[in-house]
Order: structure tokens, then sequence, then C-alpha cells
């Protein structure tokens, strides 16, 4: 990989981790306003996908050590869990608080217990796991399509299009480019094209919370 | 004297029993929301919370989260 794309991936992967951050943060804001229980996988979620965006790109850039480089898997499958799971549990009307706090707990454990797992094991080298990059790809594609479902379904009254719809379908897109370019390594255009797309999906979800944060 | 809405008259606006509403008031009045006293006011952080409260409802909404 050449440097010009090193730089590159290391800059989309800084920008998305900042607009993450930033909507984790405007979305914690959220929840503590209203103090609904279920909303603060929002701000989890997006924390995850802040973190897994630095790794990602960092792995890709700089060799990092073994256990290190599945972190950007996990972590963003953890994220886009969360975010799936905010939407599962406002399906459910809510759901009681005791209930909420109890996914959430399994959640952050499994989360802690693979963290563990995969430092403590003495695991292969992410290269020669190009199958295991493929399930992730296709785990994130799942939460991300119930997600989308989810919205369509709680906006099915608007005439127009949702900017947070059009967010959430370009951070798909991110993942099936990623997912065409597991399946083949030198399709690196898949790559760089999943990096735009991230960034242009977290700057829409980005620029609608800080304008509706603005608005008087 | 204080300008601002009659107790039993917002009693009747959100269909709550006078005691329960009483509870509300007073951890509102605490939180320094309201005045609370022979009528009800917002204060001015009472204020700029509710314009903090309905934003995030809007936002919520376009998530489909609310």
């Amino acid at each position: 990989m050449t440097s010009v794309l090193d730089v590159l991936f290391l800059t989309t992967g800084l920008l998305s981790a900042v607009l993450a951050f930033l909507i984790a943060s405007l979305m914690f804001r959220s929840f503590s306003t209203i103090r609904v229980d279920y909303l603060v996988g929002f701000p989890a979620g997006f924390s995850l996908l802040g973190l897994s965006f630095i790794f990602f790109d960092l792995s890709y850039a700089v060799p990092l050590p073994n256990t290190i480089s599945w972190a950007p898997f996990v972590l963003g499958s953890y994220g886009f869990a969360f975010l799936a799971m905010t939407y599962f549990l406002k399906k459910r009307g809510g759901a009681s608080s005791w209930s909420v706090r109890q996914f959430f707990s399994i959640l952050a454990i499994l989360a802690v217990v693979t963290v563990l797992f995969i430092s403590g094991s003495s695991l292969p080298p992410i290269s020669s796991f190009q199958s295991v990059e493929i399930v992730f790809r296709v785990v994130n594609l799942v939460f991300l399509g119930y997600i989308i479902f989810s919205l369509n379904q709680a906006l099915r009254t608007e005439a127009e299009l949702s900017n947070v719809v059009l967010g959430f379908t370009f951070l798909s897109i991110d993942q099936y480019s990623l997912l065409l370019w597991a399946i083949d390594p030198g399709f690196v255009w898949s790559l760089f094209f999943a990096q735009l797309v991230r960034v242009a999906g977290l700057v829409i979800l980005a620029v609608f919370l800080v304008k509706g944060f603005r608005r008087m | 004297m204080m300008d601002g809405a009659r107790i039993t008259r917002v009693q009747n606006d959100v269909n709550l029993p006078s005691d329960r509403l009483r509870l509300h008031l007073k951890e509102m009045d605490i939180l320094g929301l309201i005045e609370y006293g022979e009528k009800l006011a917002s204060t001015e952080k009472g204020k700029v919370f509710v314009s903090e409260y309905k934003k995030v409802v809007n936002i919520l909404q376009q998530f489909g989260l609310v």
C-alpha cells in the first residue's frame, strides 16, 4: 500500500472517529435531557464505532500487535449491536428500566468477555483470517439492515427522505464495500470508496444533530 | 404577586391527582425549574430546559427513537 493511501486512511480514520465521538456526545446530551434508559445505547454504540474507526485505519497504516488487529472488528460489531439494541428496546415499548439495563449489561459483559478472550488467547494473525472479517461485515450489515428497517417503520409518515436514513444507508454501503474488499483484497478501490462513504454518512448524521440542537 | 398559572388549572391540564402533582412540583421547585407558591411560574432555567427538551424530542423523532 502506498504512503499516499496510508495518509488518506489515517486522515479519514481520524475524521470518522471525531465525527462518531461528536455524534456520541450529542446523543448523550439527548439521553441526559430525556432520561429514557434505552437511549444510552446510542452514545455507547457511536463511542465504540469511533474507537473501531481509529483501530481499523491504524491497522492498515502501521503494523500493530495481533491482539489490536482484532479490535476494529470486535468494537465495530458491538457498536452496531448497541445501536440495533436501542431500536429493538424502543420497539418493545421502551421496556422496563430493569430489562433495559439487563439487555445492555449482557451486551457490555459480552463485549468485555470477547476482548479478554482475544487478548488472553493466541489467535492467528488477522491477515490469514479473511473469512472472519467477512463474518464481521455480514453481521454489521444485518444490524444496519435492522436499524434502517426500524427507522423506515418509525418514519413511514414522513414525506421527505430522512437525513438519518440517508446517513445509516451510507454506513451500510461502507460495510458492503469493506465486505467486497474482504472477499477480494486486490480490489483496493472498494476500500478507498468505503472510507469516503463512511465519512459522508457520519457527516450527514453529525450535521443533522448539530443543526437540531442549534435550532431556536 | 408573581404571574403564573393556578395549581388547579395545571392539575386539570395534566390530569394527575393532587398529591402526585404536588410531589412533581416540589421536585421541579428543588431543581429550580419552577417557582412554586400560590401560583406556578417557570423560571429562566425552566424555560431553557423546556426549549432543550423540545429540541431533543424533535431530533429523537427523526431518529425514530420516541
